[in-house]
This record gives C-alpha cells, structure tokens and sequence, in this order.
C-alpha cells in the first residue's frame, strides 16, 4: 500500500519532490536488501537444519542436497548474513572459540566491502529480537564446518585469498583431528576449497605432501568422498606442474576409487585421459576423455568440456581418425574450439605446410591450452592422411611424385617414410626398390574382415556399460532385498523340511520292505 | 665437513673423468658418501633462502652429480646415468640456488637416453616437464628433432645427424639410437619390400661393409638368394579363420548372457 502511495505521489509531484523521493527510494532499496538478507540467511539456517536431519539419519544424501543448495546461493552471501548466522547457530559456550574465529575472519576482510560494514550495525539490532527468546543451543560439529565452509566460501568469492586460506587451514586441521563419518562429505568440500586457495595465491606446490596425508587418513577411515576429491586434488596439483610420471604413479598405486559423484568422476577420467595421451596411450585416453564428457553436466561447467573437448579432439588426430564435424558445431563450445577445428581441417586434407602454417598462426592458444607438445607430434599423421589418400588414388606411383604432392623437405626419406607407413598398416602397398616406385595392392573389401563385428562389438558393449552404470546408480529400498532374501529363505526352509520329510518316509519304507525281506 | 674440505676430492674426481674413468668412478662413490654427512644433503625446499654454506654445498653435490651423468654418458653406463638422473633432478627447479648452466645439457641428452632405448612414452613425460620456450636450445631441440624423425620414418634425416650432435657426450647415444633405428628399418623392410638386393640393403641399413650386413641377415632369418634378399609374407589363414570363429563365438555367448541379465 504504502510503496503505491509513495508512486503514485512521486508521479504527480515530479519537480517538488526530487529529494524526498531519492530518500524513499534508498529505504525502500534498503527495506528490499533487508528483506533479501532476511530471506537468505533463513536459507542458510535452514539447510543448517537439513543438516543437522541428515546427521541423525545418516543420510548422505540429505547432506548433499544441503551442501547443494547453499552453494547454489553462495552468491547471496554477505559479511552480515555470516555474522547473523554465526551469532544464531554458535551462540552456546562450546562454540565460543569458533564463533570468534570466524569473527575474525570476517573482520580482517572488512575493507573490501564497505556496503556490508555500513548496513551491519542496522542488520544487528533487528535480529536479536528475533532469537533471544530461544535458549542458546549446543549444535552439531557439521554445523560448525558448515558455517565455517561458508565463511570460506565468501573470502573466496570476495577474493580475500589470504584470509581465505588461512580460514581453511584452520578449517582442515579441526575436521582432520575428528573422526566423525557424517563430516566426510563437508570435509571433502573443505579440502576442495583449501587446495583451490593454495592455487589461487599461485602455491599449490606447497600442500602436496598435505594432501598425500590427507589421502592416507581418507583411506584408512574409508571416507570416500574425501578419497575421491583429495585424488583428483593430487593429480590436478601434479599435471599443474607437469609431473606426468608422478601422477601416473598416484593412479596406478591407488587402489580403484570408488567414485560417488559423477563430477568427481568425470574430473578423474580427464586427468587420466590426460596422462594416457601424453604417454601415447590414444586409445585409452580417447576411452577416459569420452567417459569424462559423458559424465560431465551437460548445461554448465562449459570451460570443463571445451578442455575435455579440445583434448579428445588431438587425441582423435593422433590416433589418426578425424573428428565428427558435430562436436565443433556445438553451440556453446564453436568459438571456443575453432583454432581446433581449423587444425582438423589441414589433418584431413594431408597438407603438410598448411598444417604448419595453422600451427604457427594459433601456437599461443595451443601452448595455453597445453596441447601444443600433443599437437606437434600429429606432423606425422598429416603425412600419413597425405599417403593414405595417394595410396588410394594410384595404384602406382613414383618416390619422387610423392615427394612433389607432399612437399617433403628432403626426398631421400619417401621410401623409408613409405616403408614404415606400410608396416603400421596405414597403407597396403609393395615397394619396388629399383623402379623407384609403390604399388598399391589391390584393395580388399572390408566386408570380408573381422572390421564390421569389431565396431559392432565396441558399440554393443559400451550400451551394455552404459546400463550396468544406470543400475548401479539407481537408488533400492535398504531392505528390499533382505525382505525378498527372507521369503524366500523360508520357502527354502520349507521345501527342504518337506524334502526330509519325504526322504524318512521312503527310508521307513525301505526299512518295511527290508523287514518284510 | 663442509664445501671447503671436499672440494679438493671433487676437483680430484673431475680431473680424473678425462683421464681415468675407472679411477673417477671410485672418487664419486667417496664423495657421495661424504655428501650424506652435509647438512645441506636433507635441505630439499625449493624455495627457502639458503645460508651461503647451505648454498655452496648444494652446488658442489649439484655439479657432481651432473659430472656424474656425463662420466656415465660417456662411458655408456646407462643404469647409473639413470640413477644420477633421478638423484640431480631434485637439484633442478629450485628458485633458491641460481640455475645450473649445465641443465638444458643434462636434460637433453636424458631425452636422447630415452629416446635410444626406445623409451617414447617416458620420453614424452620429461619434454612435458621442460617448458615449452625451453624447447629452442640447441641441446633439447635435437633429441626433439631425432624424435619427429624416428616416428615419421625420415631416418636418413637423423643418420646425417649423426654428427651434429651439439655435444660430444650424445654421440654414445646416438650410436644406440641408430641401432634401434635399424632394427626399425629392418622391422618395416620385411612388410615393404618383396625382394632387395644386398647392395641396397647395405646402403639401406647404413652398413660400411657386406659382411656387417651378411651378419645381420643372419640374426634376422632373411634367405638370401644371389645378390638380393627375399622376404616372404608370412600367411597363416588358416589359423586365423580359428581364431576368428572363436572369437565369434565367444562374442555371441556373452552378448546372450549379458541380455540374459537385463531381462
């Protein structure tokens, strides 16, 4: 009523009231800010309360979902909402300690924002009217993390590094020091997040033999998700260095993870694809890079995709296939795969000074992209694409002539090129030494190979992976198969009395005819 | 102990690289076992500013380390290249002591190393390791040009680079790696070629006289008939049309059983 009011008088009396209404509108701004927090932090609280339901049931999926759902808002975050928060949640004595801590957090940041410092005293008068009545309670360790992975959360996001590592430090050292399984998850974000500080002041290097750790107490406690993020965390930290060898060795020594997030999984399957492909592994780097895609969500995490992407494009190359012209012409990822596309092209035509000549016009990106070691080794594809296509159009043809349509920089090489090209199976072709020349042999028809079952049998079993994955994803009643167990276990029982019951009478039988006997 | 007192042994063990390798071999192992006793032996933090005794003795194990490698490289003592390799690489990196002007040496003719022994994949993980605006010097770009040569096949590219090698420790390697390289020739001749004469063989294998190549004939199994060796496809379709239905049937079978199970 009173916001029409102030509207409708605002309209009539243009001129008179220019500074009233700027007034009015800043409370009014101030009432809806007032409101948003308002709503927000009974946001905030209340996945506090999902947590604390999830931590009496023991479900994690209660958990994440509150994990989700406060991360999803974790740009409404505010100094004053974290304040309120910590004021409500910690305000018994126990948590008097952490409540200071992150006061104080919160206070080393107060220069970035000064709009939060200024509305802060307001934002606290109102509210304890709102809580005091209510005794101050004892709360939940995972309430505590959690508050304190928001306070994180936002040093983080209003790019307060310093403080922000401190915060998690802190944070990681009094989740390690308890055991308790419900933190698994919370804890896991917090590693997350304590690595992703270390990266951002530019010292990842520095918590490597941290994480190790970390991953040994996870493995002994059984707490997967921890397992799952500190793996992907190492080997981020390795390939960020390029310690390829070391993070190979982190792979293969880890016993098989048990992977309970697809993000995670998808994450792990890149960094593999990664280390496969640069140890010439293609094929099982191309498997691991798809698998990651698939498992990546498909509408956000673009720059997730466009690396995976732009990685299993180089791969596809040097295994000497060409790409589907549909993963360049994606929406959301064409421009930013276009110096990729381009590189696709010159392969599949088998120019070898274009190619260069792309290389040359886009090695910035490449190199920023840490595909340019990958992509100079596809050289030798585009001459094999450049002899494959020769080889399919004559049936004879000299060294010399080869030489010419490929512009090789020296021509003594042909025949050895040839020769190795024929030996990997790129091209079925004889040598004729004195002539100087190559001939094709007659080509045979694909049909007669073992090639189509082979491609039939690579699709049938990635849709029965496929669905083995779907079953093992969906959700059963904990004790659906107890109670089916059970049914059937008595009807066994009764079938094996009925059984014995049987046999005794046949051998009472028997002991009648030997008797009668 | 400290830098000063070793250095006479150290300036000893260089003497003696030239001169007796055997000798030097001896010195190396009392040096190391003097480098334990440092007190810089267990400093292994890349970035902590060092004490100037600190930083004497991390150079002199450094550079002894990297005589090492070149002692072994010339010697073609690959196995103690290799653990020389691992123990100077922690020396590499650091921001703390100024870098080793022997480093792009060291690495270089470590990727010449792997490449000789036909060790591409790990080959590929130390490049990955080099930044990429090393890659132009003189002593890393020629294992990388040997190894675009050895996949594409140029290799008589990389026998004429035989002796331009920026170093005169490759050369035991490059000796390795044309080996290597002929057994590849060797390798695609017999799927390429129906029939050679020895003559182009020997120019093909860059062998300097017919008896190397007479040699080489014979580890390999070829028939030499005359003046010109005949490679014979090898055609086994008989075992493979088994193989095949095997397969097949194998192929089947699970694809029944893993139906079985959906339905």
């Amino acid at each position: 009523m009173t916001d029409k009011d102030t509207k409708s008088k605002q309209t009539s009396q243009k001129d008179d009231t220019d500074v009233v209404m700027g007034e009015k509108e800043e409370t009014e701004q101030e009432k809806i800010a007032r409101q948003k927090k308002e709503r927000s932090s009974i946001y905030f609280s209340k996945d506090a309360q999902l947590i604390q339901r999830a931590v009496h049931q023991q479900d994690d999926r209660l958990m994440n979902r509150a994990l989700r759902q406060a991360f999803a808002q974790r740009s409404k975050l505010t100094k004053s909402i974290l304040t309120q928060l910590s004021d409500t949640l910690l305000s018994h004595e126990s948590h008097k300690e952490s409540q200071a801590k992150l006061k104080e957090y919160l206070s080393k940041s107060a220069s970035s924002d000064q709009m939060e410092t200024d509305s802060q005293p307001e934002q606290s008068t109102p509210t304890p009217s709102t809580t005091t009545p209510q005794q101050p309670k004892q709360v939940l360790p995972e309430v505590e993390a959690f508050l304190h992975l928001l306070t994180v959360l936002f040093l983080i996001d209003s790019k307060q590094y310093q403080v922000a590592q401190q915060a998690a430090n802190d944070l990681v050292e009094s989740l390690q020091s308890q055991n308790r399984r419900t933190l698994n998850l919370i804890g896991a974000k917090a590693l997350f997040y304590y690595a992703r500080t270390y990266e951002l002041l530019g010292n990842a290097s520095a918590i490597r033999s941290n994480l190790l750790n970390a991953l040994r107490t996870s493995s002994l406690r059984h707490d997967h998700y921890g397992q799952n993020v500190l793996v992907n965390l190492l080997l981020r930290n390795y390939l960020q260095d390029n310690l390829v060898d070391q993070a190979s060795k982190l792979i293969n020594k880890t016993p098989t993870v048990d992977f309970r997030s697809n993000s995670q999984l998808a994450r792990f399957y890149y960094y593999k694809g990664r280390i496969k492909s640069i140890q010439l592994d293609y094929s099982d780097a191309y498997n691991c890079l798809m698998t990651a895609i698939r498992k990546a969500p498909t509408n956000s995490a673009k720059g997730f995709r466009v690396a995976a992407y732009k990685l299993a494009i180089i791969v596809q190359l040097l295994m000497g296939e060409i790409p589907e012209h549909n993963v360049f012409s994606q929406p959301q990822l064409r421009s930013a795969l276009k110096p990729y596309l381009e590189l696709t092209k010159q392969v599949r035509v088998g120019e070898l000074l274009k190619f260069k000549d792309t290389v040359d016009k886009y090695a910035d990106v490449y190199k920023a992209d840490k595909t340019f070691t990958l992509i100079q080794r596809i050289r030798q594809n585009v001459i094999r694409t450049g002899l494959k296509k020769i080889s399919t159009s004559y049936s004879r043809i000299s060294f010399s002539d080869i030489s010419q349509k490929l512009h090789f920089d020296n021509p003594d090489d042909v025949e050895l090129i040839v020769a190795k090209a024929i030996r990997d199976g790129i091209i079925d072709a004889i040598i004729d030494h004195q002539g100087k020349f190559i001939q094709s042999r007659e080509t045979v028809d694909v049909y007669s190979t073992t090639e189509p079952s082979d491609a039939f049998h690579k699709r049938i079993n990635l849709c029965l992976k496929t669905h083995d994955e779907a079953v093992r994803a969906m959700r059963f009643p904990p004790d659906a198969n107890k109670q089916k167990a059970q049914i059937q276990e008595a009807e066994e029982r009764r079938k094996r009395q009925e059984e014995l019951a049987e046999e005794l009478e046949r051998e009472d039988d028997d002991d009648d005819a030997e008797e009668e006997f | 102990m400290g830098a000063n007192e070793l250095f006479p042994l150290f300036q000893k063990f260089k003497a003696a690289i030239d001169s007796d390798p055997q000798n030097a071999k001896k010195l190396l192992g009392d040096l190391k076992k003097q480098f334990i006793l440092l007190n810089s032996f267990m400093q292994t933090s890349t970035t902590a500013t060092l004490s100037e005794e600190e930083n004497k003795e991390i150079l002199l194990i450094r550079e002894t380390l990297e005589l090492a490698i070149l002692l072994s490289a010339k010697t073609g003592d690959l196995e103690s290249f290799e653990r020389h390799m691992s123990q100077v690489r922690t020396y590499y990196g650091r921001t703390n002591v100024e870098k080793s002007t022997r480093e792009p040496l060291i690495l270089g003719l470590n990727l010449l190393r792997l490449l000789a022994q036909n060790r591409i994949a790990e080959f590929h993980t130390e490049l990955e390791l080099i930044p990429i605006d090393q890659h132009g010097d003189p002593y890393i770009k020629f294992p990388i040009d040997m190894e675009l040569c050895l996949m594409e096949g140029s290799y008589n590219k990389l026998r004429v680079s035989r002796n331009k090698e920026p170093a005169p420790e490759y050369k035991v390697f490059m000796d390795v790696l044309i080996e290597t390289v002929r057994k590849e020739i060797a390798d695609c001749s017999e799927k390429a070629y129906k029939s050679l004469s020895t003559a182009d063989a020997q120019k093909l294998l860059f062998f300097g006289s017919p008896q190397e190549l007479q040699q080489f004939t014979k580890e390999r199994g070829w028939k030499v008939d005359g003046s010109s060796i005949k490679f014979e496809a090898e055609k086994d379709a008989i075992g493979t049309f088994h193989e095949q239905a095997q397969d097949v049937i194998y192929k089947t079978l699970s694809y029944a059983k893993e139906m079985e199970r959906i339905v």
